[in-house]
């Protein structure tokens, strides 16, 4: 089927699949199409029906709106010839397109972090090679509805994906994924993805800082061990912080604490406990890591004081946690919107 | 020109919102001139309010728009003109021509 996609600058035209979404047939063509939760919440990937039939997985998202003629790309696929059009400007890319593919795969390990984190492998059938700082989105039989989970590690193969996921009360996925535990190890996922833009490549040649609430952790992991891999921080600064409620939901502190040690002088990784003091323990067992109490973003506003020039900065997690952490760069740091790149978690 | 508020509501480097007659008008302080603007973000239906004003530039939280107060021009990201509104400062009093 074609698609042609009507933007500001330019009517772009593209193949699309039956199996896939308008936003993975896009980004296939190399379209560099709005978008950020790639299920259906945050609403940027909408665009006008104008003709042609798509199937929509998800006709209530609330992405969609009121507007009887929106529809979301990442939710819908194309059953005959259409066209659309985004009120926005969109581009092309002369990078090698990261193509969204789906592909299936089986949980192969998985264990408690904490009282309210999960940490799960998938092994799919055939490697999905990603960016570090990207997610995928994982979808189960029980459960209706994809999610999207950022990968935790750096692994160039593809040929296995890391998440670490928070309980949230009520959720869907994540109580599932909580009341099954291991009974879950062999199940079948499917997984379609990559997505996201708030990735890191050494070649970026600027100082990070990653500022994560809580499960926002899971990608900063894979950018931080993207960047010692290569000794990026004997060059260029990095900064992870990592804010959770109190030292009894911290998690990957060794891990951590491991990854610090490596990664050189300019590489500092700090602990932030919103709601209690910190563990003189956990100091002193780690004593690579950094512990503060306050805020995240708080503690971060304080660690890059008088370091936001040549900054990237990569920002996940809960909502509140990303918006606050985004005023503190912008009011604070007075740093760009084009060197912010945050997931929200919605 | 529709009454808004009095100057003395907005210090310098803050922003605020009012609803006149059914519109959300921004007011904002930039360096002690007095501006107004479309209190919702052109881009999706997000209060500007809740927003970022450092006095000089206005970011929406939500998809980090971004427009230059001074100027009414587009600073960053943003894909849509803010809409600007004349303003009339007469007495302490702020008066918004053109809603
Ligand atoms: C880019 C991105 C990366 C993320 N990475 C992580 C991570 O690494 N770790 C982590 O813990 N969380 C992550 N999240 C959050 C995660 O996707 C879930 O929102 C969270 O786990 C809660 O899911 P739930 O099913 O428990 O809650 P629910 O409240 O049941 O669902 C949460 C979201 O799922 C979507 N949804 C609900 N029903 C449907 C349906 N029928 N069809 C389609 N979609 C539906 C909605 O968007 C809803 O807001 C990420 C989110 C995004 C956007
Ligand atoms: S609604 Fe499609 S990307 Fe968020
Ligand atoms: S809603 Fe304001 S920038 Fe997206």
């Amino acid at each position: 089927m074609q698609v042609t996609l009507k933007s500001k600058n330019h009517d772009w035209t593209f193949a699309a699949h039956g199996g896939e979404s308008l936003l993975q047939a896009a980004m296939r063509a190399g379209l560099h199409v709005p978008y950020e939760c790639a299920t259906g919440t945050c609403g940027s990937c909408r665009v006008d029906l104008i003709a042609g039939e798509l199937q929509d997985a998800w006709p209530e998202a609330p992405g969609r709106g009121d507007d009887p003629n929106a529809r979301l790309m990442c939710q819908c696929k194309a059953v005959s010839d259409c066209e659309i059009s985004a009120k926005g400007y969109v581009y092309s890319t002369d990078h090698l397109p990261v193509a969204a593919d789906r592909v299936s795969g089986r949980i192969t390990d998985l264990r408690q972090l904490t009282p309210d984190v999960i940490e799960f492998t998938v092994t799919p059938d055939t490697p999905l090679r990603y960016l570090a700082g990207q997610f995928v989105t994982l979808e189960h039989a029980d459960v209706k509805g994809p999610r999207g989970y950022s990968m935790t590690r750096h692994a160039p193969d593809g040929s296995s994906l890391s998440f670490v996921i928070k309980r949230l009360p009520g959720g869907g996925w994540s109580e599932w994924i909580f009341a099954k535990g291991d009974a879950l190890l062999g199940s079948v996922l499917q997984i379609v993805g990559p997505f996201g833009r708030a990735t890191f490549s050494p070649d970026l040649g600027m100082n990070i800082a990653c500022i994560a609430g809580g499960s926002g952790v899971a990608g900063m992991r894979a950018i931080i061990e993207r960047g010692v891999e290569d000794g990026y921080f004997m060059q260029y600064r990095g900064a992870l912080f990592f804010g959770v409620r109190t030292p009894k939901d911290a998690f990957w502190l060794e891990e951590l604490d491991a990854l610090s040690g490596k990664g050189g002088n300019k590489l500092s990784i700090t602990i932030a406990y919103s709601n209690e003091g910190v563990d003189p323990a956990q100091q002193e067992r780690f004593p690579n890591l950094g512990f503060a109490e306050g805020f995240v973003h708080e503690i971060a506003a304080a660690g890059l004081k008088g370091r936001f020039n040549n900054l990237r900065a990569y920002l996940a997690g809960p909502p509140p946690a990303v918006d606050a952490a985004q005023r503190m760069l912008l009011v604070e740091g007075k740093m760009s919107p084009a060197n912010i790149r945050y997931d929200k978690f919605s | 020109m529709k009454y808004v508020c009095e100057v003395s509501e907005i210090d310098v480097g803050e922003m605020k919102s009012f609803d006149i007659d059914g519109t959300r008008v921004l007011v904002l302080n930039a360096d002690g001139e007095i501006k107004a603007c479309d209190g919702i973000c052109p881009h999706q239906e997000v209060l500007l309010e809740e927003g970022i004003f450092d006095g000089c530039l206005l970011t929406c939280h939500s998809h980090l728009w971004q427009w230059n107060v001074q100027t009414g021009e587009i600073e960053q990201e943003a894909e849509k003109d803010l809409k600007f509104f004349d303003v009339k400062v007469d007495d302490g009093k702020v008066f918004v021509i053109g809603l």
